[in-house]
């Protein structure tokens, strides 16, 4: 199917593009990459009267490093991710990650700041947005605020955002060196969205004791579940198979998932314990190696 | 035998002009004035029709024309038997029925009206279920299915909602399982998957203002489609024109005229051309997918191993029409190789094509081989199992040989089924000791015979001297383009690229399409045939042009030589001298074959997988396909065969499943309807085992429909053999295996 149709906009700045949004406010929508956006307009499932195409705007697709964070612009594209050599040494997790979005023809269209505002209750990178605190810079003609990724999320395909505002950034922390990181997916086919996905990032002291451990689920929720408890639970601790089994018990136990045609919310909370082991384990290895290069 | 143009690995005629988007698809044709046609389509399973008021949508501006049942001739329609409606009149039977066709110049306005629509419907006791509604209180949905036109008489059946009952016997099966010692049950069940062509539907129709109606349609047997419309439409065939567009894709799907008949009424009602294309959303709900199938198994086994009896029930849910079968007895032939590639003394096999109220079902790559090949040959395991059989020496042991019969075929000659077994078994890890926990292996063995049925041709020697060869077969995909120019050049000794293959469809008044692993050997054989007459007539031409006796004349070098002169002639010279006078030189040939040869074609796999107990997650490690083979006229499209039918065999095997809820399908994209793609592609190993025995010309042998049979019972024997679960349903997903798993393990876990 085609889309319906809709009046067109391809603002070369920022400024024209907030412009545009608050001259048609609801009626407006913004197409980055378009790989979301577009399949719904064909199925009918948005009928915006306005698109605003704000791919001409260069000044939006960029990686730079500043003191200890990672800033991405809005429009840089995921397949970025993959290819940025800042992105690899600062924030490995996010080149890892990439791959697991999709297929290389969607990753080269897909952006960073769509995949963030579209918020699929799957999308990789609002869970590393929300295990990494990442900061979300948005702008409107009025002027500009930051939100934490905690707050960004509202629920399925909803984020604070007014229709009047546009995502310009997001800042990600610059992991530690010593940091080991993984993102486990459950998949139904290769390059689907995940049916349950778990990220997490593990950092050890020189002793191996776990000084920190960052976690957040996919598709047991309507926004990336994360859990301060939960992460607690290997602080200061030798990572062992029992603790890991208590942990992943309590993530099945503690996530509120949904039942659609792809699976049960049953098996969903199993799976998020499984993910949540085998992820951190595998952080754990990483770490482990990383910490070995250190020394 | 060393040839110069059969062999060599070929890309398509029609490849350049597909992969730069040249290719023209109907969906793609525009016509002056060219209107767009939508369908309201019924919400319930089983409801009379009450009233249908479409005041309203008629009203809405930009709305050229609304139709219903009333509105058309009261005639039904199929590819066979006529037992659909083009629009449902009295009542609809499944959910997707078309009942309203509305037709505007913008396609969003058309189907924006269709909520303007208003239907009232009574609700009817509806069957989603075939076993459900071969029981005496089922309700039954077409009490009148004897009386439909080409309703087979000899297939009728007393079984509420069977409209047809097919039996194949060898031998006598009381004789056979009084010869067991030990009798073995089983029972298998497969769900509808859908064909997963990209092109959805798509039909054009434009009427002159003298009559003639114009149907471009994605349809793989145009001859045969201007034969049904003319039908339902109530006009001489003569005077419709089949246009012939490319298709994308088919995989068994594409033989019914779909909304060719809708287009056709609405341009007459509103005098202008009408365009429908089918959404994939209405592809899914009413398309016409794979029968979900359910086989029952009885064998009889004698204390050494021997298979002696083997009788089969088969249950095809062919939901509310029986419309989409295209074979004269309106069943699903694959039924028949319910004894699979063993030597069965005694055999019975009865199929039964069943109404529910479920989307209608229809033919898809191999119809029936799949659903009755993960029957037996799970069933073989399993029986291997209970009798301290090792599997593969159990199979070894009872495999088809020379001058064996199977049900409805011939007696076979030239089988290799031996030799491709243990081909597939040694290309694979079979022999080696088990690796790890969680993993397995699987194997499975299959067989099909070659396809019969017409064929036509029509070549001419054009005046530029290239030779046109005139095809009422259209490319589906299959490089059926390809390899008949390969064998038109083989045939007359001249280069490629003066072979142009075009597709024509109004010079032949019947022709059988493409189809049932068909066209290579039939299609093939008629080019051929025809080539060779071409020739004669070229020599004899030639002959003339030179002033020779034809006995003094050769062809070499692309022309028409004097053997004892220096004289020759060029083809384009001979096309102009012309034969009796004419412009060009011109055969036209038909070729009917009924009887299929007394060769067959083996296919065996070894699948190699390992499951994540934890998740129930599988993961093909090595596929291994082995294929009996004769000379592979091109063997880039021979691989390429091989390689898609494998992939769709593993959907089926593991992730595709049209998911039906009470006759509602629920997935109705193609994001929540899982079709493979490339990387769910497994390490794959092929393996060909040749020789040059096979029917199609130049001892080729049929290669479509092979590769996709196997790998379902493959992968399900693998799993058993992985991880101890057996499973007697496809697919296996993985959620299924993590719950068998936990229920194995106690519920813990
Ligand atoms: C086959 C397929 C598989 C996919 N698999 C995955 C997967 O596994 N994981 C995954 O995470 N995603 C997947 N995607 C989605 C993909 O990542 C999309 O690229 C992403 O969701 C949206 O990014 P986009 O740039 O294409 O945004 P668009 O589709 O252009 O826009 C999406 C939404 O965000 C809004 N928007 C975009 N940019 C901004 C901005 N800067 N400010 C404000 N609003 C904005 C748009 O208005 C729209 O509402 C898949 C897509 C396809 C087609």
């Amino acid at each position: 199917m085609k889309p319906p149709k809709f009046d067109y906009f391809d603002p070369t700045t920022v400024e024209e593009a907030l412009d545009l949004l608050k001259e048609y406010g609801e009626d407006a929508k913004i197409l980055a990459g378009g790989q979301s956006l577009v399949p719904l307009l064909n199925f009918r499932l948005a009928r915006p009267q306005v698109l605003v195409d704000i791919n001409r705007i260069k000044d939006l697709d960029y990686v730079r490093e500043n003191n200890g964070t990672l800033a991405i612009g809005a429009m840089t594209r995921q397949r970025t991710l993959e290819t940025s050599e800042i992105i690899r040494s600062k924030c490995g997790l996010l080149t890892d990650a990439a791959e697991l979005i999709g297929h290389p023809q969607i990753r080269n269209r897909g952006t960073v700041g769509g995949s963030l505002v579209h918020a699929d209750p799957t999308a990789e990178l609002a869970a590393i947005a929300k295990a990494l605190d990442a900061q979300m810079k948005i702008r409107s003609s009025e002027g500009e605020r930051t939100v934490a990724a905690k707050d960004f999320f509202v629920t399925v395909m909803t984020t604070v955002l007014e229709p009047s505002e546009m995502l310009v950034e997001v800042e990600f922390p610059a992991l530690a060196p010593s940091a080991g990181w993984a993102f486990e997916e459950f998949v139904l086919r290769h390059g689907d969205f995940a049916v349950v996905g778990v990220t997490t990032v593990v950092t050890l002291d020189a002793k191996q004791t776990c000084t920190e451990l960052r976690l957040a689920a996919i598709g047991v929720d309507e926004t990336p579940f994360r859990d301060p408890e939960i992460e607690g639970l290997l602080q200061g601790q030798k990572i062992t198979d029992s603790l890991l089994d208590e942990l992943a018990a309590r993530v099945s136990e503690k996530v509120d998932p949904f039942t659609d045609l792809h699976a049960t919310a049953e098996q969903r909370k199993h799976l998020a314990g499984v993910l949540a082991k085998k992820a951190i384990k595998k952080a754990e290895e990483a770490a482990i190696l990383n910490l070995k290069k250190e020394s | 035998m060393s040839y110069g143009k059969i062999g060599q690995p070929l890309g398509r005629v029609e490849g350049p002009a597909k992969v730069t988007g040249e290719a023209k698809y109907t969906a793609d044709v525009l016509l002056p004035g060219m209107i767009w046609g939508k369908v309201l389509r019924s919400p319930l399973p089983h409801a009379k029709i009450v009233s249908i008021d479409t005041r309203e949508a008629e009203q809405m501006p930009g709305i050229l024309a609304v139709l219903t049942a009333k509105d058309l001739p009261d005639l039904l329609i199929g590819r066979r038997v006529y037992d659909m409606p083009v629009l449902a009149k009295d009542q609809v039977r499944f959910i997707g029925e078309k009942v309203v066709v509305v037709a505007a110049e913008d396609p969003d306005v058309a189907e924006d009206a269709l909520a303007y629509i208003d239907v009232e419907y009574e609700d009817m006791p509806a069957v989603f279920d075939a076993h459900e509604a071969m029981k005496p209180e089922a309700p039954l949905l077409h009490p009148d299915y004897r009386s439909y036109a080409h309703a087979p008489e000899k297939f009728f059946s007393d079984i509420p909602n069977v409209h047809s009952h097919v039996t194949w016997e060898l031998g006598d099966i009381e004789k056979g399982f009084a010869l067991a010692k030990q009798v073995f049950e089983h029972t298998f069940n497969t769900p509808a998957v859908h064909q997963g062509y990209i092109e959805p539907h798509a039909s054009v129709v434009a009427i002159d203002p003298d009559g003639r109606v114009n149907v471009w349609i994605s349809n793989k047997m145009p001859v045969r489609a201007r034969e049904l419309l003319a039908d339902v439409v109530e006009i001489p065939q003569e005077r419709i024109v089949v246009h012939l567009a490319q298709i994308g894709a088919d995989f068994g799907g594409k033989g019914s005229l779909m909304d060719a008949p809708l287009c056709y009424h609405l341009a007459k009602r509103t005098g202008r051309p009408v365009k429908m294309v089918m959404t994939y959303t209405e592809e899914l709900m009413a398309g016409n997918p794979r029968h979900p199938t359910s086989v029952f198994l009885r064998t009889g086994v004698t204390e050494k191993g021997q298979i002696v009896a083997r009788q089969a029930k088969v249950v095809f849910d062919s939901g509310a029409y029986a419309a989409f079968k295209p074979v004269p007895f309106v069943n699903i032939p694959g039924a028949k190789d319910a004894a699979g590639v063993y030597g069965t003394p005694h055999i019975r096999i009865d199929a039964y094509s069943v109404y529910t109220n479920c989307v209608p079902s229809g033919h898809f790559r191999a119809p029936g081989d799949l659903q009755v090949n993960f029957a037996v040959e799970s069933s073989m395991d399993m029986i291997a199992e209970d009798l301290g059989l090792d599997r593969l020496e159990f199979r070894k042991q009872n495999l088809l040989k020379d001058g064996d019969w199977v049900p409805g075929g011939p007696q076979l000659e030239e089988v290799r089924v031996a030799e491709t077994l243990a081909a597939a078994v040694k290309a694979s890890s079979w022999n080696q000791p088990k690796s790890q926990p969680n993993r397995g292996l699987g194997l499975a063995v299959s067989h099909r015979l070659i396809g019969t049925g017409e064929a036509n041709t029509q070549l001419t020697l054009k005046e530029d001297g290239t030779i046109q060869v005139l095809t009422p077969v259209p490319e589906v995909g299959t490089g059926a383009h390809t390899i008949l120019q390969q064998i038109v050049a083989e045939t007359l000794f001249l280069p490629l690229d003066q072979i142009r293959v075009e597709t024509a469809s109004d010079i032949f008044k019947t022709d059988s399409g493409s189809g049932a692993s068909r066209v290579t050997y039939v299609g093939g054989q008629v080019v051929q045939q025809a080539a060779g007459e071409l020739m004669k007539l070229i020599l004899a031409v030639g002959a003339k042009g030179l002033g020779c006796a034809e006995n003094e004349v050769v062809f070499e070098g692309g022309r028409v030589v004097h053997s004892d002169s220096d004289g020759s002639l060029s083809l384009a010279e001979v096309a102009k001298i012309g034969g009796d006078g004419k412009s060009a030189l011109r055969v036209k040939k038909s070729l009917n074959l009924s009887e299929g040869p007394p060769v067959t074609t083996f296919t065996a796999q070894v699948v190699e997988l390992e499951v994540d107990p934890e998740t129930g997650q599988i993961k093909l490690l090595d596929v291994v396909t082995a294929h009996d083979v004769g000379t592979i006229i091109n063997p880039l499209g021979h691989q390429g065969q091989i390689e898609g039918g494998l992939l769709q065999g593993v959907g089926f095997g593991l992730i595709e499943e049209l998911r039906m809820e009470d006759g509602q399908v629920s997935t109705l994209n193609l994001g929540d309807y899982k079709l493979p793609n490339i990387r769910d592609i497994p390490p794959l190993t092929t393996v060909l085992v040749e020789e040059e025995v096979g029917p199609a010309p130049f001892h080729g042998k049929a290669i479509g429909e092979s590769s996709i049979t196997p790998t379902g019972a493959a992968i399900a024997n693998a799993v058993y053999d992985a991880v101890g679960v057996r499973f007697h349903d496809l697919p296996i997903t993985a959620e299924k295996v993590y719950w068998a798993l936990r229920q194995q393990s106690g519920g813990k876990g």
